[in-house]
């Protein structure tokens, strides 16, 4: 069994001028939470949508199970919200889903019921969805992306609109259903969403991958190590010389120096040798915040 | 076929739960009553004006074809709004990410507004049939009309209407497609039905011959379809003041499907050509 489910290669869409996707070669890995993290406009929903048939690709290729082409078979086994969810306004959650479920020749109503709990719209069930609020309708898209037990999940911003008690539940159920060997494509910009959910994740700027891997790795590779000494201004003035370490920066009265963690003991060493001693020391590792602006050279907290 | 069939099921799911069929059908079956009521009242109080449009088995058949244009304008319509919805709600993009095949949902749709336009005739010719029999009942000399038409011509009618309506119903479905919008995609539809209304005859006065070619177009095939004896006022125009003659039956018909052929083809491709977005507003 190949261990690559969504695999995207050079893949570009444009729009006249304007390039949306750009040459991107992406591998989603079978069993794991992958996010496709990146500011509005960079590219990520174009490439849900290519994936999923919606949208053409001007050029390059993708596949998924192993298939060229998102054919019915393939959808089938996808369950996937673009964007904020769009159903029948004047149907029930419950008809939208029967509708959904129906389209795809399956009849279950006892599915519909377990889906409905599941994302917490058992008791607005029959009421109709120009009546939901836009948290309500992102738990209905949910639980229509969830219809016949999908091999992989693709969800768009799946917490747009939730308040905060929503959106921890909403992950905390995308974690759930990761766990069970299930691929989850999780698109979002919000960073701290994606850190908490996903065991990896493909980082776009732009269209074009700016960054792919485990969230460990990714986090891990560029780690720092957090210190107090007995002299701050002579320990920045000491290190600045040593090649390995990149940087060393006060943060809230300590030094962080931009090293891997592995030669804290180095550093020790060479501060000893220059008569400053490390009081505290631990390792310290960056955010997913940090390192998307580090690669993206952004400066926003929160992408737009 | 059987996933095609299944996708019709779930489009009349749909079609059925939305007020904007059933009032359109409302609207239909009370215009053809007041075509048997009307008439009926006018004859109680002159008798001379006489019966035909209340008595059976003949009313269905006139009561139809009198309203032949405005079942167009309803049809058209509800293709309108069927296809379009999808792309001001944003359905779309939910639906064909479920892969039930582009052509297919579209398809399916269209099959299920041509049922639905079917059902709504009959209805319509039932409400006909039923008030023709009260009003020739309420008739103080009911009794002694004599019959007018015959019942095969009756149901031929209904059929014949239901037939020529599909190509309006599906230049409605193809121009929302080319704009993905029901508003934009009737309003085209329904000026070029008025246009074809005005301009035929008029081209047909003053152009020697256009009544040949005029025998290729929509509005004289689709009325030639359904036509009693060329009662209707837009043959009516055409052939006198224009001097042409109809076309047969089966030329009319051959028309109409061609029509309904190239309609339904631009739609499907233009649906399976270009790509989804979200909603458009409703």
């Amino acid at each position: 069994m190949n261990d690559t489910v969504i695999q995207t290669r050079d893949l570009t869409k444009t729009y006249g001028s304007i390039v949306a996707v750009n040459k991107l070669s992406m591998d989603v890995p079978r069993g794991r939470i992958f996010g496709l993290l990146g500011p509005n406009g960079s590219g990520k929903t174009t490439t849900l949508s290519i994936i999923l048939g919606l949208t053409a690709a001007t050029s390059g290729s993708f596949s998924v199970f192993e298939n060229n082409v998102p054919h019915r078979d393939a959808l089938h086994r996808i369950g996937a919200i673009v964007e904020t969810p769009a159903f029948y306004p004047y149907l029930s959650g419950r008809n939208n889903l029967a509708y959904f479920q129906g389209i795809t020749g399956q009849s279950d109503p006892g599915e519909l019921d377990r889906l409905l709990d599941t994302v917490g719209l058992g008791t607005r069930a029959n009421h109709k969805f120009q009546t939901y609020s836009l948290g309500m309708k992102q738990r209905l898209g949910l639980a229509y992306a969830l219809l016949g037990d999908p091999e992989i999940l693709i969800l768009d911003e799946p917490t747009n609109g939730m308040d905060p008690a929503g959106m921890a539940e909403i992950r905390d159920l995308i974690r759930r259903l990761g766990d069970g060997g299930r691929t989850v494509l999780l698109s979002s910009h919000l960073l701290h969403e994606v850190e908490a959910v996903c065991d990896s994740v493909a980082i776009l700027a732009k269209g074009k991958l700016i960054a792919q891997g485990d969230v460990s790795d990714l986090l891990g590779a560029g780690a720092q190590i957090q210190f107090r000494t007995t002299d701050d201004a002579r320990a920045k003035e000491v290190l600045s010389s040593v090649d390995w370490i990149k940087s060393v920066e006060e943060d809230e009265g300590s030094l962080v120096a931009n090293a891997p963690s592995h030669r804290s003991g180095e550093l020790t060493a060479a501060l000893s040798g220059a008569g400053v001693y490390v009081t505290e020391m631990r390792p310290r590792a960056k955010t997913l915040e940090q390192y998307f602006l580090e690669v993206t050279g952004q400066t926003d907290g929160e992408l737009t | 076929m059987l996933h095609l069939l299944s996708l019709v099921r779930w489009e009349w799911f749909k079609l059925r739960r939305r007020w904007f069929p059933w009032i359109l059908l409302v609207i239909f079956v009370l215009f053809t009553q007041l075509v048997v009521w009307v008439p009926f009242l006018v004859y109680r109080t002159d008798p001379d004006v006489g019966s035909d449009s209340f008595v059976l088995p003949g009313s269905v058949a006139i009561i139809i074809s009198s309203m032949f244009g405005f079942a167009i304008v309803l049809m058209m319509t509800l293709a309108s709004s069927v296809v379009g919805t999808e792309y001001g709600w944003g359905t779309l993009r939910t639906v064909i990410a479920r892969g039930p095949g582009r052509w297919q949902f579209l398809a399916a749709k269209l099959i299920a507004v041509g049922l639905a336009g079917l059902g709504g005739l009959v209805v319509a010719a039932i409400g006909i049939l039923i008030s023709s029999i009260v009003a020739t009942g309420l008739a103080e000399n009911g009794s002694d009309f004599a019959s007018s038409g015959d019942w095969s011509n009756s149901i031929l009618t209904v059929l014949e209407a239901a037939y020529a309506v599909i190509p309006y119903a599906l230049m409605a479905a193809a121009l929302t497609v080319l704009t993905s919008s029901a508003n934009i995609g009737l309003a085209i539809t329904v000026g070029y039905h008025i246009a074809e209304q005005i301009a035929i005859p008029i081209l047909s006065v003053f152009i020697d011959g256009f009544d040949r070619i005029a025998g290729f177009s929509l509005g004289i095939s689709a009325n030639t379809m359904i036509s009693q004896g060329g009662a209707d006022e837009f043959i009516f125009l055409v052939t006198t003041l224009g001097g042409g003659e109809l076309p047969g039956k089966p030329q009319a018909f051959l028309v109409l499907l061609g029509y309904s052929a190239a309609f339904a083809a631009v739609a499907i491709w233009l649906y399976q050509k270009r790509d989804i977005t979200g909603a458009r507003g409703a």
